[in-house]
């Protein structure tokens, strides 16, 4: 029996959807363009690859990386998401023997998760915030806008 | 481009910009409405999205990029924010948390640096102090033999071994940074 998804494509549609029609994801009368395919929920809508002391090696929608002391930075976005009902994740890159950021995690601050902006803070297993620092950290997140 | 201010709490935020062109692609690839919504929350200035709506391939400038990422980046408390030298090298980050803002660069608060030094010294000493503290068991369990009292002068000189630094009065990072004891480093 034909997947009930694909047996009501009807064709392509010839117009392309809108940023309400792309958010609900459910439409098979239009199509995906390039200008609206990121309001769609499961697209990535910002993510950065940052380096502790030299800043942003590459980003997208992303302003800035604030370095707001050891081990703690705040992400600014661009285009800010419509609500906190977003998702973020961030992890540390570990080095080039593969062995200094085993001990080290990242969490994503609860105080300062706003829309406009997320901060991020990274801890050793030992809990001393002000011994070594992460050096490369990747964000990314995804959400409403 | 880097932005330092001062923070809530005297210390020092360093805003590290996205690349220029990054930012211009990121604005160009959003829907009109986005960055409208942004021009209404004193996010984005309206020139910008005007330049963009008259010309697609119109570039971001060096000020429009500027402006975006003071909008954007420096909270309206920072009065002190400074633009750095696109040639200013930052200091080390040794003691990051002890930066401050000196004319248009970043030196460091002493007081605070010293303060990093000596929960660095405390920390790297903790597991010399429990490796005398089971030595100390065994020298006990021995009884009469043991010699608790050899043990008891070494923790003592470990205790001790902030007592310089607590003393000194530093005139640069430098005095702190070779404050740290030998016997402590690896």
């Amino acid at each position: 029996m034909a997947n009930s998804a694909f047996s009501n494509t009807g064709g392509i549609g010839t117009q392309p959807a809108t940023k309400a029609q792309q958010e609900a994801g459910s439409s098979n009368a239009v199509y995906t363009s390039p200008a609206t395919q990121q309001n769609h929920p499961s697209a990535n809508k910002g993510w950065a690859y940052y380096d502790t002391a030299t800043g942003i090696g590459a980003s997208y929608n992303v302003t800035s990386n604030t370095d707001n002391g050891t081990n703690n930075h705040t992400i600014t976005w661009t285009v800010a998401f419509s609500s906190t009902n977003y998702c973020a994740v961030a992890c540390p890159k570990a080095d080039a023997a593969d062995t200094a950021a085993s001990s080290w995690s990242a969490q994503i601050a609860n105080s300062n998760f706003n829309t406009t902006s997320t901060q991020i803070f990274t801890t050793n297993s030992n809990g001393n915030t002000s011994v070594g620092e992460v050096n490369h950290t990747f964000v990314v997140a995804q959400g409403a806008q | 481009m880097k932005i330092i201010y001062t923070n809530e709490n005297g210390g020092v935020n360093l805003v590290f910009a996205a690349n220029k062109k990054d930012i211009e692609f990121t604005l160009k690839s959003m829907p009109l409405f986005f960055l409208e919504k942004e021009v209404l929350n004193n996010r984005l200035p309206q020139s910008v999205v005007d330049n963009l709506i008259s010309d697609l391939a119109s570039e971001l400038s060096d000020d429009d990029w500027q402006a975006i990422v003071i909008m954007q980046s420096v909270p309206s408390y920072a009065k002190d924010f400074v633009i750095l030298a696109d040639d200013y090298v930052l200091p080390d980050r040794e003691f990051r948390n002890a930066w401050k803002i000196e004319v248009n660069t970043i030196g460091h608060d002493l007081d605070k640096a010293k303060a990093i030094q000596l929960e660095r010294v405390r920390f790297a000493r903790e597991p010399k102090l429990a490796e005398l503290d089971r030595e100390y068991m065994i020298e006990d369990e021995k009884g009469v033999d043991g010699d608790k009292a050899a043990v008891t002068a070494r923790k003592k000189l470990l205790r001790d071994i902030t007592e310089p630094l607590k003393a000194l009065i530093p005139t640069s990072i430098d005095d702190i940074k070779n404050a740290f004891p030998l016997s402590l480093r690896e």
